[in-house]
């Protein structure tokens, strides 16, 4: 019994010591976006990071015919998109992301280190803390594809070359489309509210985040009477006001953030399923 | 003499700075027992059903918005239960009739009652 005791006293010891080393060591008290991490940690990290990636990225099958191709409409669809972050052959990114910790890769060395399957991945679900968004919500399948396509063309894409396909791109610029569902279904929902940031102002249950107040919280909205005050609650009216808050009431602080009818019937569901409609006579005012 | 001066003042720190007096909140409780706010709102400190008409007034002071439109301050929040409609035409809260004394008493009361 004592000797279990103290075996289990030295190895939780030591566990504690490394971390408080590799935290220290690390810089990882360090939140600040100007001190790099020492150049062991980073390759720890990268390392990881690495072998997570190929093991996601096996189960990923190529499209048939996949070819890395630049063609004016991808290379648009790159620069609209990405290039903000990554920059291009040629063209810088956009001011704010040259500060950023870690900086976004440049895309040539992407297509020269990485697969077509892990840029998918990369493309598809993003990077956890790097700044990386997902874009399984902003694209189609295909539209990834085709930005993959492009990135893995870009080694053999002469700057010029890339700024002519840009110049001869269609106007207006194609806009990626969200993927599009059948019918509603409340599981998506919580995937779908943290992709669209929903998280980042109203407390909802099944979604992890801070405790904020910039809108109430969603616990109990599918059976509140009105909808933001403002419009009685049934499900066609919650799809409308999470599509376009402010054409439902332009005073609302929630802005637009572009929900597709599909996502909204999706979210509206959920907030159903969370707290089910009520009937109201017996809250009516006296 | 130095300790119960020094617990008076860390309990002093304690309260925030809307605390109001027990004749208040007496006094703002009868307002919104009258004017019927908790049949259609959740209201702190005041058990009831927890209607869901309109938001719940528990945590206000956290709130950024009032009725998600307006600055949560303690005028914007009292403007609001005066009448609603000036703040937001839109508003399906009714206008209560409270007079402007009434409608900051509660407003204070509601600021300063965080939780359930
Ligand atoms: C908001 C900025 C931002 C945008 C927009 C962005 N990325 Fe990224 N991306 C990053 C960051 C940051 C990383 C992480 C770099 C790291 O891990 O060192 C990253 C990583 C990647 C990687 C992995 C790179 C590697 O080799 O490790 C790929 C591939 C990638 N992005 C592709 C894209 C594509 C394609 C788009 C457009 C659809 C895009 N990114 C849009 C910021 C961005
Ligand atoms: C920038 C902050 C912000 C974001 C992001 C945001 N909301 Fe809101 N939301 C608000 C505010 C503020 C209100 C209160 C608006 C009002 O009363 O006019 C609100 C109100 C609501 C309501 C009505 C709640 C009630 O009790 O009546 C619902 C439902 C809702 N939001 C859903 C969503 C969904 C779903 C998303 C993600 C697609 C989202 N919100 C993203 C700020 C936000
Ligand atoms: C008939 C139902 C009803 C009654 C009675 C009522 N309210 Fe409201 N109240 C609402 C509705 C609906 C809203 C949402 C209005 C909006 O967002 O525009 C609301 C919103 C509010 C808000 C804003 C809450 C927030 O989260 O921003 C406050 C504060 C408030 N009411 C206080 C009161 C007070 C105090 C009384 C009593 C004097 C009262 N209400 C009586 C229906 C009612």
């Amino acid at each position: 019994m004592r000797r279990w005791l103290g075996a289990f006293l030295v190895s939780t010891g030591s566990i504690a010591a490394a971390g408080a080393g590799v935290l220290l060591l690390g810089e990882f008290y360090n939140l600040s976006a100007v001190r790099q991490h020492p150049a062991w940690v980073y390759g720890a990290i990268a390392l990881g990071r690495d072998a997570v990636i190929a093991l996601d990225s096996s189960g990923i099958d190529l499209p048939d015919g996949f070819t890395p191709i630049a063609t004016p409409q991808n290379a648009a669809m790159f620069q609209d998109n990405c290039a903000r972050c990554h920059g291009a052959p040629g063209l810088p990114p956009e001011d704010f992301a040259l500060a950023m910790l870690p900086v976004p890769t440049n895309p040539v060395d992407m297509a020269m280190n990485r697969s077509p399957e892990q840029i998918y991945r990369f493309v598809s679900e993003g990077l956890k803390m790097s700044g990386m968004p997902a874009w399984q919500q902003r694209m189609t399948e295909d539209e990834m594809w085709d930005v993959t396509a492009l990135v893995e063309a870009l080694p053999d894409l002469s700057p010029a070359e890339y700024q002519a396909l840009l110049a001869s791109a269609p106007q207006p610029r194609p806009e990626p489309a969200a993927p599009t569902s059948l019918d509603a279904d409340p599981d998506r929902a919580p995937l779908l509210m943290q992709q669209y940031a929903c998280r980042s102002c109203h407390i909802i249950p099944g979604l992890v985040g801070r405790k904020v107040h910039v809108g109430p919280s969603l616990e109990r909205a599918g059976s509140r009477r009105y909808i933001a005050g403002v419009l009685p609650n049934t499900p066609e009216n919650m799809i409308r006001w999470i599509m376009d808050p402010q054409k439902v009431d332009p005073l609302s602080a929630m802005p637009n953030l572009d929900v597709s009818r599909d996502v909204a019937a999706d979210m509206a569901a959920y907030l159903f399923r969370l707290s089910p409609p009520e009937l109201h006579e017996r809250d009516e005012a006296p | 003499m130095r300790t119960p001066l020094l617990f008076s003042l860390a309990l002093s720190f304690c309260q925030p700075p809307g605390q109001l007096s027990q004749d208040e909140t007496a006094r703002a409780q009868a307002l919104i027992r009258a004017h019927g706010c908790w049949s259609c709102h959740t209201v702190p400190g005041m058990a009831g059903p927890a209607p869901n008409t309109g938001p719940p007034l528990t945590g206000q002071a956290e709130k950024a918005y009032v009725a998600g439109v307006a600055p949560n301050t303690l005028d914007m929040l009292t403007a609001f239960i005066l009448d609603p409609q000036a703040i937001d035409p839109r508003s399906a809260m009714p206008d209560l009739g409270l007079s402007g004394d009434e409608a900051q008493l509660i407003a204070r009361y509601l600021l300063a009652h965080g939780g359930t």
